[in-house]
C-alpha cells in the first residue's frame, strides 16, 4: 500500500491529526492495534479545559484548541455531546492560591469570575454549604471523547481517509526518501508517519529507531447510575491543579465531579505512577467517593454503575510532544498530553499538519519539540 | 400472602422473592421509562449489572428491582426520567 501520511493511533489525538491532515489535502491512513478510542481516549472524562493550566505554552495551546473544537463540531456535526458547560473550581480552605492563579489566567486571556457563597449556590444548588470560595470558568467544555474520535474518523472516511483497525504496527523503516510501516499483514509506504499512540508512543518511537520518554500515569473514574441533574458544571477542588502539575509517583487524589448527558455523574481524579497496572484499587475508590460526597452530600446515596481506570501519557515536563523527531526524517510525534489530551487534541493536530506542510504554526512549536528530550536521551 | 404497593396496586409476593419476580408474576412488565425517549423498560439482565429494571422505592430512585427482596409495606413506583 502507498499513501502520503500514516497516523498511528485512533484516539482523539490521532483523529484530530487525521482531520487537519485530511483538510490540508494529504492522503492518509489511520492505523490502530485495537479499535477507535480503545486506549486513553476511552478512559477519560472528555475534558476540554482552560481552567486547570497556568499561563504558559500549554495554556496558549489549550485556548486555541478549545476554539478549534467548536469549529470542528461545526464542520463535521456535533455528534459527540460537545458543550461549554463551564468549570467551577472551589477551595475548601484558604482560597488565596486559587484566586492568584485565576488572576494570572485572566491576564493570559482566560475568562474568570470569582464567586462567593451565594453565587456558588446558584451555580451548583446541591454543593456543600461549606464551600464559600470559588472561581467560575465559563470557557471550560466537555465532550464524549469516544463518540468524538469515532464520528470525526467516520466523517473523514467519506473524504478519502482510510482507517485500519486491529493491526499493530511492528516495524517502521526508513528506505530512501520514504518510510515503510509494517504490521503482521500490511506494508504501507508513505512520506510521513505521525506517532499518535498516546501512552504507548514510546514504543512506536522505539520501533522507528528513536525514543520518547512517555510513561503511564494511572487514573480512576467512578461512574454513578443516572441521576437527576445534581451537578451542572465541571466542579473541582482547587488542589486538583497542584496535583496535575506535580511529578510525585505516589497516589494523589482531588475531587473532580461532573454530569454527563446520559445522566451519569463522573467522579475523579486520581493520579499514580505505577506502570500499566489495571488492578482495581479499593483504597483509591474509597478516597474518591469520600471526597466527592463531602463536596456533593447528595451523592452519598448514589449507586455506582462501575469504576474504570486508564493511563495518561505522561512526559517528564508535563508538556505534550508535538513535532518532528530529531533522528528519523519524516517521523512526527503528537503524544504525551497527559490528562489534557482531549482538550489539546484539536490544536495539536492542526500544529502537526502545519509543521508537515511547512505553514506558519498557530503557536510557537519549540516548547513541544520532541528534541527537548531526545537530546538528553541520545 | 404478604403485599407491597406498585403504583398504588397491592402486589403479592413470596418470602425471599425479588421485587422484579413478584412484578412479572403479577403481569407487570414495565418497570420504568427510558430517560430520553420515554420507551418502556423491564427486566433485562436480571443480575444487577445492566440497571435497566430501576424503580423508585419509598421515594429512593435507581433501585434495582432484580436484586432487592420484596418486603411488606414497600411503596414502589415506575421510574420516569430522573433527568
Amino acid at each position: 500500500m502507498r499513501t502520503e501520511v500514516v497516523i498511528v493511533g485512533a484516539g482523539i489525538v490521532g483523529a484530530m491529526c487525521a482531520y487537519y491532515i485530511n483538510r490540508s489535502g494529504l492522503k492518509a491512513i489511520v492505523i490502530d492495534r485495537g479499535t477507535v478510542a480503545s486506549g486513553t481516549t476511552g478512559a477519560g472524562e472528555g475534558n476540554i479545559m482552560v481552567s486547570d493550566k497556568s499561563p504558559g505554552p500549554e495554556l496558549e495551546l489549550a485556548l486555541k484548541s478549545r476554539e478549534m473544537w467548536f469549529e470542528v463540531a461545526d464542520d463535521v456535526g456535533n455528534e459527540f455531546e460537545l458543550v461549554a458547560k463551564g468549570g467551577l473550581a472551589v477551595s475548601r480552605g484558604d482560597a488565596a492560591s486559587l484566586f492568584k492563579l485565576s488572576e494570572q489566567q485572566s491576564g493570559a486571556g482566560v475568562m474568570t469570575q470569582k464567586v462567593g457563597p451565594k453565587e456558588i449556590q446558584e451555580l451548583e444548588p446541591y454543593i456543600s454549604k461549606a464551600i464559600i470560595n470559588g472561581v467560575h470558568y465559563p470557557q471550560d467544555a466537555q465532550c464524549q471523547p469516544m463518540l468524538a474520535a469515532a464520528h470525526i474518523l467516520r466523517q473523514l472516511q467519506r473524504n478519502d481517509l482510510n482507517f485500519i483497525g486491529h493491526q499493530e504496527v511492528i516495524e517502521i523503516e526508513r528506505i530512501a526518501q520514504s518510510l515503510v510501516v509494517r504490521t503482521s499483514d500490511l506494508e504501507i509506504h508513505c512520506g510521513y508517519v505521525i506517532n499518535a499512540a498516546g501512552t504507548w508512543a514510546g514504543d512506536i518511537a522505539r520501533i522507528a529507531g528513536s525514543d520518547l520518554p512517555i510513561m503511564p500515569r494511572r487514573g480512576f473514574i467512578l461512574v454513578t447510575a443516572p441521576l437527576p441533574k445534581y451537578v451542572n458544571h465541571k466542579v473541582y477542588d482547587s488542589d486538583y491543579v497542584d496535583n496535575v502539575a506535580s511529578s510525585d509517583a505516589e497516589l494523589q487524589t482531588s475531587t473532580v465531579i461532573e454530569g454527563t448527558q446520559s445522566g451519569t455523574i463522573l467522579i475523579g481524579a486520581s493520579r499514580e505512577r505505577i506502570g500499566f497496572d489495571r488492578t482495581i484499587s479499593v483504597p483509591v475508590i474509597q478516597r474518591l467517593a469520600r471526597q466527592a460526597t463531602s463536596l456533593f452530600p447528595v451523592l452519598a446515596n448514589a449507586q455506582l454503575l462501575r469504576v474504570y481506570n486508564g493511563f495518561r501519557p505522561y512526559s517528564p515536563d508535563h508538556l505534550p510532544v508535538i513535532g518532528a523527531d530529531s533522528k528519523i526524517p519524516g517521523l512526527f510525534h503528537c503524544a504525551g498530553h497527559e490528562g489534557a489530551g482531549i482538550g489539546l487534541s484539536a490544536a495539536s493536530g492542526k500544529l502537526i499538519a502545519q509543521l508537515i506542510q511547512g505553514e506558519t504554526p498557530i503557536v510557537d512549536p519549540a516548547p513541544f519539540s520532541p528534541g527537548r528530550f531526545q537530546l538528553v536521551y541520545q | 400472602m404478604k403485599h407491597f404497593k406498585f403504583e398504588g396496586d397491592e402486589i403479592p409476593f413470596n418470602e425471599g422473592e425479588s421485587i422484579a419476580s413478584a412484578l412479572l408474576r403479577a403481569g407487570i412488565w414495565q418497570f420504568r421509562e427510558s430517560r430520553k425517549s420515554q420507551q418502556p423498560r423491564s427486566l433485562f439482565c436480571g443480575i444487577g449489572h445492566c440497571y435497566d429494571c430501576m424503580v423508585v422505592i419509598n421515594e429512593n430512585i435507581n433501585q434495582r428491582a432484580c436484586l432487592l427482596e420484596a418486603r411488606e409495606g414497600l411503596s414502589i413506583k415506575r421510574q420516569r426520567g430522573v433527568n
